[in-house]
């Protein structure tokens, strides 16, 4: 099989993903006991109350055989028909409220996976190329730790930490650094463009990005330190130093590129871990992301919205596979010649 | 062997007899916490140009290990411990990683055993050979692709300018292990190891691939160690064979000689082994047990276990090397002095010198280590006889007469426990 | 020949079971005698250790009953099935096996007393201070615990040198790889720590779980009053309200320290005076029990998936593939969080404080994760010859897969169990912090966390940071024991990359 025949394949199992999962999505929310027509109205005990229950079941379409629900749920979505919030701002278009709370949820993911990468591979590496020295051992153990760490328990303490930073960092103080901002809160874009709004919206972000990465950061760390091991050992490492190559070439040419491989599954699936984590994290840091809608959407009962996300979310991660797949094949010419039937 | 280039240098004429590489008296050690394991222990040989040595011998035996060490590529916990190579008479041995590249590639390159696995599968065969020709011939751009492609043609592989855009998966396991050969050419060397380069490939390949080093080595005459565990290969391609066992040379001989006139056992067996040599055997020949791992120095034959003509004092005395030179051997009337010791039959078994009683033999082995290293050598490189090969080998049990009563006395108790012992 | 080629290939497969002598599966095949036949050829060193294990047993008699009457979710099953006749009978007798006296209680160490000065200590161990009593009981439980675990150890030694007919098997050797793994050992350790801290609970805790955070206002305790110079009966509860740690250094009770009512508190008080310790121990029981029940689930879903795809492969695997990347599209925590809504209002939400439901909800999304470990070695044990053999002698193909193929994935399958524990651990810890997990009053460490974020720079610090750290350490050393076993079953392996981080990554939590 070609290498794009493969992601030709890739692709094509990307559809059975979507309308599965989002099946599953309509199982989950339609099965369960919470009658979506009373989180909207509240419980119909009076006769208007009664009239109103009545009427919002009609419009929410539960009327409708179960069946005839299911086709017209998946059609919409798949038509990119989100509809709108009925619980948590009723009236207002999902477009809207993702438009609002994207942004946010995109700044603190970007940097959480940027500073995981440029982070977690490096020190990954260099442990790999300097095994069994004590740097080796505190990058691989400090890796390890700092992945076990739970994200929302290490939000606690960096905030606390960063707030009083006075206290703790011998003086120094965290919010008066550089420019003056506060330790958290909503990000605000306005002023982005500028040097001082882009420094400030920085420091704002980097503690929970570095919440938020650190799992990753950990992965990295570990199989980044692996695959350089491994690649050192191998046998074509072996042959370019037989040909008299130069350390530093052998590094950056022979060793990195394909210690790289590895690392492609572990970057890609830290958006999933970013999707879902963004929830905790958002929460303790009082960022009202994605994670944070989403939450505030299932507790309320606003059950629309939450199949409207969650289809959203199950676009992107399928879309995140789609681009590990495309990753792959750009950066090992072997893809699709090994692998299986999956 | 020092002594003999030493003061036979300016006698020598011919630059062909000084040679390319001399590996003397080489110790690789690999340090774990639990033992030290003498991978390579204490071996001697040297490669001249256009000339094929072959280093025959079963896995295990440290035949790579002796290459890597040459190449300076062992890898920890493995070191050199001890003993010379000498590149044109500089000593590698001690050298820096940086001073050792200056030699890799451009004077000593390397074929490996595994061509699935020796090309980096992320890139371009074109682009690992190219690496190769602006490293050693400052070539780059189309000219490197040029020369690449010429290369490729060289060893036979038909559309070469096509497959210089290919990756390695996409080449059969026989053109791998060409396109590591044209990558070895492309830096230019003087010598060319080989570490049973034809192993992993299926058996028409490896006779292409065979013919096409010895092409490769009459056009360039270079200088070859060819590492393989097959006596087959070695028969058609070596010059001369160095028989390994446990990090030890057992046995040197010119080619045809070793085959005709195998002395040591383990040889012996070794050539037993190979189907259709002796046809009227009904089965065929194979040494029980495998290559013992040497934790220590050798302080007795580390063959002895499996060893069918073993005697009654091999599991105590580390063999030396003898000379066993014949006299009809040729070498004594065509061969120059130096070449005694180069060219000529010598066998480490205390079987030998084969006319001497069991216990001369003992003595002489025994002191060999210390003494007759020079007494044996010294005898061979005087004339290379058998004369005087007996006259090193009497001044030797003589000297080791004198102090011997103490040793023979508890040498002999132990000699009756083992006679016990294999009574029952 | 076939049976036995895939009898000596389980390198996997549970040791050490109840009676810890009949351990290895792998030698039965070619032995002529039941395990019990050669035990009566050579009775001695079996008595000798039947009679330890006896008398291990018999000291802590009442507190196995009491784990297997109480602490089990026994609710689900009767809940199901709940006019049985029979079980009340049942469950009175269990009780009261509950209720025999053991060696290592709080009523026979007792830790809770009160100081009268010019008296000493009273209603204390032997009138020690309540922390050195507690401090005791620590000691004992957990020597205890080990040498437990060290005779059914000796079990299996002395299995191997009196019963097994063979000098070595495999498994010999798994365990000689173990021994020098220090990683995996110590993984080893603090997992059996853990353990330990899970079932002892009730004899570890500084006071009864539903003393102390469960009912404390049904509950009184009595301690010695200053003004009035006397000794005064109050609630637990009211004694909590002014014992809480609230940031301030007047309103805080810190680890290692007493508070009014002469109550030791090893890691200091909650914000609502509950011990912290107490609230751990009996977190970890809920943990450990969610963690275990939900990898049961998705344990048996992921070997069934694997073996079922591998034997058949084609279109069956294809949908398996297709089923399990769909579960992985959603977010695993958002569907957690999404899940935990939406169950919580069913009577199976209402167990054992959500934590029922919770085990379910991580059963059924963990299993892809596991499936995706698996897959690999599943699909290459189906490749091998002996699995053509059974297939052309018509063998059922249940059989194949249980007696060939089970086997050989049940090492992986441990592997990856260990290192998502972990992640279930944190998992729940993050649901319950954000209010979806166990509920009050059932103890669960996310709560703790919750309960003290705002006091982290206060005096108050060790409510947040205490059951963090714990939960950092746990996880670190499941992810150890499941690197100490993969290195043990299979130390060539390059495991490694995708699977391992897809079954450790967890939740995101």
């Amino acid at each position: 099989m070609s290498r794009l025949g493969y992601l030709a394949r890739r692709l094509l199992l990307a559809i059975p993903v979507v309308l599965f999962g989002t099946s599953l999505t309509f199982l989950i929310i339609r099965m369960g006991p919470i009658d979506p027509a009373a989180a909207i109205v509240g419980s119909p005990d009076t006769p208007s109350a009664q009239a109103q229950y009545e009427r919002t079941r009609e419009q929410l379409g539960l009327t409708q055989p179960l069946w005839d629900q299911y086709v017209e749920f998946m059609t919409d979505l798949l038509l990119f028909d989100l509809g709108q919030s009925w619980v948590l701002s009723p009236g207002t278009n999902t477009y809207d409220l993702i438009l609002t709370y994207a942004p946010r949820t995109l700044w603190l993911g970007f940097w959480s996976i940027l500073i995981a990468v440029f982070v977690g591979i490096p020190l990954g590496f260099y442990a790999g190329l300097n095994p069994n020295t004590r740097a080796d051992y505190l990058v691989s153990f400090g890796g390890i730790v700092w992945r076990a760490m739970p994200n929302f328990w290490l939000a606690i303490i960096l905030l606390a930490l960063f707030a009083q930073s006075q206290q703790y960092f011998f003086g120094f103080d965290w919010s008066g650094f550089v420019v003056d901002s506060e330790v958290t809160g909503a990000y605000q874009f306005s002023d982005i463009t500028t040097s001082e709004g882009f420094v400030r919206e920085f420091k704002r972000v980097l503690p929970a990005a570095l919440v938020l990465g650190s799992a990753s950061m950990g992965n990295e760390m570990r199989i980044g330190r692996t695959a350089v091991l491994e690649t050192i050992n191998s046998n074509y490492v072996e042959t370019a130093k037989a040909k008299g190559l130069s350390t530093t070439k052998i590094v950056w040419k022979h060793v990195f590129r394909n210690a790289l491989i590895p690392l492609v599954p572990v970057i890609t699936s830290e958006a999933f871990l970013l999707i879902g984590g963004a929830v905790l994290v958002e929460v303790v840091f009082g960022i009202n992301g994605l994670g944070y809608l989403f939450f505030q959407a299932v507790i309320n009962g606003d059950l629309p919205l939450v199949a409207s996300l969650m289809y959203v979310f199950i676009l992107v991660l399928v879309g995140v596979n789609i681009i590990q797949d495309i990753l792959y094949t750009i950066i090992d010419p072997r893809v699709g010649l090994e692998e299986g039937s999956a | 062997m020092t002594l003999d280039a030493d003061s036979d240098g300016p006698t020598e004429s011919s630059a062909n007899a000084d040679p390319l590489l001399a590996v003397e008296g080489l110790r690789t050690v690999f340090s774990t916490d639990k033992e030290e394991i003498h991978a390579v222990d204490g071996i001697d040989f040297d490669v001249r140009e256009g000339e094929t040595l072959g280093i025959v011998g079963e896995s295990g035996s440290g035949k790579s290990v002796t290459a890597r060490s040459i190449m300076g590529l062992v890898k920890s916990p493995g070191r050199i411990v001890d003993g010379s190579i000498r590149y044109r008479g500089e000593d590698l041995v001690g050298k820096s990683e940086d001073e050792l590249r200056a030699y890799r590639g451009g004077d000593i390159a390397m074929i490996f055993q595994d061509p699935m696995t020796s090309l980096n599968p992320v890139y371009t065969v074109g682009n690992q050979i190219e690496e190769a020709l602006e490293l050693h011939q400052g070539l780059s751009g189309s000219e490197a692709t040029d020369e690449a492609a010429s290369l490729l043609e060289s060893v036979n592989i038909p559309d070469a300018r096509r497959r210089l855009g290919e990756y390695p998966h996409e080449f059969s396991g026989g053109m791998r292990q060409r396109a590591l050969i044209a990558m070895a050419l492309a830096c230019d060397p003087e010598v060319l190891i080989c570490d049973e380069p034809t192993t992993a490939l299926d058996v028409t390949t490896q006779a292409q691939i065979l013919e096409l080093l010895q092409d490769v080595q009459r056009e360039r005459d270079l200088g070859m160690i060819f590492i393989t565990h097959d006596m087959g290969v070695i028969a058609e391609i070596a010059d001369r064979v160095g028989v390994m066992y446990a990090g030890e040379i057992i046995e040197r001989a010119p080619v045809e000689r070793l085959f005709a006139k195998p002395k040591h056992p383990y040889t012996r067996g070794l050539l037993e082994s190979i189907p259709g040599r002796n046809p009227e055997a009904a089965r065929l020949h194979t040494i029980e047990g495998d290559v013992p791992t040497a934790t220590e120095p050798a302080a007795s034959c580390r063959f002895a276990p499996r060893c069918p003509k073993a005697i009654d004092g091999c599991d105590r005395v580390h063999p030396s090397a003898v000379a066993v030179d014949d006299a009809d051997a040729d070498s004594a009337g065509t061969d120059g002095a130096d070449d005694g010791a180069i060219d000529g039959h010598t066998v480490s078994c205390l079987l030998y010198p084969e006319d001497r009683s069991r216990e001369w033999r003992l003595e002489g082995h025994r002191d060999g280590d210390s003494i007759d290293a020079t007494d044996l050598e010294g005898a061979r490189t005087d004339g290379g006889t058998d004369e005087t090969t007996s006259r090193g080998a009497d001044a030797t049990t003589s000297r080791g007469a004198g102090k011997a009563t103490g040793d023979d006395a508890s040498a002999d108790t132990r000699d009756d426990a083992t006679n016990e012992v294999i009574d029952e | 020949m076939i049976g036995g080629d895939a009898d000596d290939g389980d390198g996997g497969s549970a040791g050490g079971n109840a009676d810890g002598r009949s351990t290895d599966g792998d030698t039965d095949s070619f032995e002529d005698r039941p395990l019990r036949e050669r035990i009566a050829a050579n009775p001695r060193p079996a008595a000798v250790w039947g009679a330890g294990f006896a008398l291990l047993v018999a000291v802590q008699f009442g507190a196995i009953a009491d784990v297997i009457v109480n602490a089990m979710p026994w609710g689900v099953a009767l809940g199901a099935l709940p006019s049985i006749p029979g079980t009340g009978i049942l469950a009175a007798v269990g009780q009261w096996f509950a209720d025999l006296p053991t060696l290592l209680s709080p009523e026979l160490i007792p830790n809770e007393g009160y100081y009268v000065p010019g008296e000493g200590w009273h209603g204390t161990f032997l009138g020690l201070s309540p922390a050195i009593a507690w401090g005791i009981r620590v000691v004992l439980v957990y020597a205890y615990a080990f040498a437990a675990l060290a005779w059914i150890w000796y079990a299996y030694v002395l299995f191997r040198r009196h019963y097994r007919y063979a000098d070595w098997t495999p498994r010999d050797d798994v365990v000689d790889r173990l021994r020098t793994h220090r990683w995996g050992q110590f993984g080893i350790v603090i997992v059996l720590a853990f353990l330990v801290m899970a079932i002892f609970a009730p004899a570890l805790a500084t006071a009864p779980v539903a003393q102390n955070i469960e009912d404390p206002y049904s509950h009184t305790i009595e301690y010695y009053d200053h003004d009035a110079g006397e000794v005064v009966e109050t609630t637990v509860g009211d004694a909590n309200r002014n014992s809480q740690s609230r940031g301030q250094d007047a309103r805080n009770v810190g680890p290692m320290s007493y508070d009014d009512y002469d109550r030791f508190h090893p890691l200091g008080t909650m914000p609502s005076g509950q011990d912290l310790f107490t609230f751990i121990v009996f977190g970890a029981r809920v943990s450990l029990l969610i963690g275990l029940l939900s990898l049961t689930i998705s344990g048996v879903a992921a070997a069934g998936f694997a073996l079922f795809g591998a034997y058949y492969k084609g279109k069956l695997d294809l949908s398996f593939v297709v089923m399990s990347d769909s579960v992985q599209a959603m977010p695993r925590l958002l569907l957690l969080v999404l899940l935990s809504v939406i169950l919580a209002d069913t009577w199976i939400g209402g167990l054992y404080s959500g934590a029922v439901v919770l085990a379910l909800i991580f059963g059924v999304t963990g299993w892809p994760a596991l499936w995706r470990a698996i897959r690999g070695p599943a699909l290459q044990v189906a490749e091998k010859e002996w699995i053509d053999a059974a297939r052309s002698y018509d063998q059922a193909p249940t059989t194949t897969m249980r007696r060939h193929m089970l086997p050989y994935i049940l090492g992986y399958l441990l592997i990856y169990a260990s290192m998502t524990l972990g992640g279930i651990i944190v998992g729940v810890a993050g649901l319950s912090f954000l209010g979806l997990g166990v509920d009050s009053p059932t103890p669960e460490w996310g709560r703790a966390i919750d309960a003290g974020q705002d006091y982290v720079t206060t005096a108050s610090w060790h409510i947040s940071l205490l059951p963090g750290l714990f939960i950092v350490l746990v996880v670190t050393a499941f992810n150890a024991l499941g690197d100490g076993i993969r290195d043990a079953i299979d130390p060539q392996s390059d495991v490694g990359g995708d699977s391992e981080e897809a079954a450790a990554g967890g939740t995101g939590a």
